[in-house]
């Protein structure tokens, strides 16, 4: 990989923050160009950049702004509408399926516990900047757990195409653009062409969304 | 003549009579009306001082409360991070330098399992304190955790039945009903020697109702002794105005209802 993989950490302890930067920068390829102790100025600072991240580790719990909770569920979301294009990876000390469940929902697009294998912090940051998210067996099972919960009798199954489904069944198993191509014997002009119609019919944001949804009307299964 | 000196002497004593019997009858109606009074207020005195009692009580709890979530979550959240990068770090240094030297390796492998160890305690212990689920995602969700948690050991059983939808309780009586169920849980597991537990929910428009039974040995006959944890479970719900029956089923085993209002 020739480009560089831009960071931005948003983390109060500072134990952490330092810590996690010296072992961000032991890796070529990635950049820590962003740091905040707090998330109510996250959206501020950035607004005043000239290049803004293209991943930010957020942490889960995050001092509040005066008397106002600014957790990174909130952050979250906030990064989501300003700045649609950076991903979110979430980085929290609690490993609790309904904490992992919530912040995907709200539109992180990864879950790591904060006493992760450093390679997997590195993977999580590589498959967020080049496929869009990072979804663990862990945060699979969250997500698919608290659907399991949700889902309701009546089923809105949206219109989508045998093949739209196969390609959904394809990357939800993290296989790339071109990957699929290949398997499925089409060029990888028309995945893309298949995924960009996926998300529009299932109103999803990025892939995190499909795959929420492929999980959501039972597209794939867990094994 | 005397018969009219009589008279005259009875007609003279009737209305002084009359008068001190109307005077005696208003001296008692007058004193009874006035321990009707300083019973009143006596009972209104007693009533403020149940009242201050429970708000005593009700602050003593909130208070010792909020600094097991200030701790639990500064231990969570501080030594927590703090713990989860060391790993890292040694993660990292296995990686970087094991390779060359064996024996090395085997200590920061030894060390790093420490700190794992470590971890695992600092999220019981802070777990154990305030359970990081109740105020996000309230009481049913972190009572099903706890369930998952127990029958994951698959020593003891808990069933959790939810008697249709249950409004959005406030934190006191989210709390109250979580500690009282895990002192009861803690119950049944050490005394017990019960293989099932049910905690039942319900609402009935007004009270929250929560339904507390395991199969086990119930109470002994003569018990009456009254424990810390049993005071405590009688102090939080009287605390709320709730109440709280418990008693053996007729089936066996420990049942306890308690009814919070809302």
């Amino acid at each position: 990989m020739s480009e560089i993989i831009k960071i931005g950490l948003v983390e109060d302890q500072l134990l952490f923050r330092t810590g996690m930067k010296a072992i961000l920068s032991t890796w070529p390829g990635i950049k820590v160009i962003f740091e905040s102790a707090e998330g109510y100025t996250v959206i501020d600072k950035l607004k005043a950049l000239n290049e803004v991240p293209d991943v930010m580790l957020v942490d889960l719990s995050l001092p509040p702004d005066g008397t106002k909770d600014y957790g990174g569920a909130f952050l979250t979301k906030m990064l989501c509408e300003h700045f649609p294009e950076i991903k979110v990876l979430i980085l929290s000390v609690h490993d609790d399926e309904n904490f992992i469940a919530q912040l995907i929902e709200q539109g992180a697009h990864g879950y790591l516990v904060k006493d992760s294998d450093p390679q997997e912090v590195y993977e999580a940051i590589v498959s967020a900047y080049t496929k869009g998210s990072y979804i663990n067996e862990k945060t699979l099972k969250a997500i698919q757990r608290n659907m399991g919960k949700k889902i309701k009798p009546t089923k809105t199954f949206v219109d989508i195409t045998k093949r739209e489904v196969e390609i959904l069944q394809l990357t939800c198993q993290q296989y790339t653009a071109e990957e699929i191509a290949e398997k499925l014997f089409i060029s990888v002009k028309t995945v893309n062409g298949h995924r960009n119609n996926l998300l529009q019919k299932t109103g999803s944001r990025n892939v995190t969304g499909l795959v929420i949804y492929a999980i959501k009307n039972q597209i794939v299964e867990l094994v | 003549m005397e018969t009219a000196k009589d008279l005259g002497f009875i007609s003279t004593l009737l209305p002084v009579a009359i008068v001190i019997f109307i005077i005696a009858v208003g001296v008692v109606l007058l004193t009874q009306q006035f321990r009707k009074n300083l019973y009143l207020q006596k009972l209104k005195q007693e009533e403020l001082k149940n009242q201050h009692q429970i708000e005593l009580l009700r602050s003593s709890i909130q208070v010792q409360e909020e600094e097991r979530k200030r701790i639990a979550r500064d231990m969570h959240d501080e030594l927590g991070a703090t713990l989860a990068i060391t790993r890292m770090h040694l993660l990292q240094a296995e990686r970087q330098h094991g390779s060359k030297d064996e024996k090395l390796l085997a200590d920061l492998q030894n060390i790093r399992s420490l700190t794992e160890t470590s971890l695992n305690s600092m999220r019981q212990i802070s777990h154990l304190l305030m359970p990081p689920q109740l105020d996000t995602f309230g009481l049913v969700k972190t009572l099903e955790v706890v369930a998952a948690q127990i029958n994951k050991a698959d020593e003891i059983k808990l069933e959790l039945i939810f008697g249709g939808e249950l409004p959005e309780l406030n934190w006191p009586v989210k709390l109250a009903f979580y500690r009282i169920f895990m002192e009861l849980i803690n119950n049944t597991i050490k005394h017990a020697e019960a293989k099932l537990i049910t905690i039942e929910l319900s609402f009935d428009g007004k009270n929250v109702c929560g339904v507390y039974r395991d199969n086990g040995k119930g109470i002994e006959e003569g018990k009456t002794k009254v424990g810390i944890g049993q005071k405590s479970i009688q102090g939080r719900v009287h605390s709320l105005g709730g109440s709280i029956v418990i008693g053996n089923h007729a089936q066996g085993g420990l049942i306890t209802r308690i009814e919070i209002p809302l």
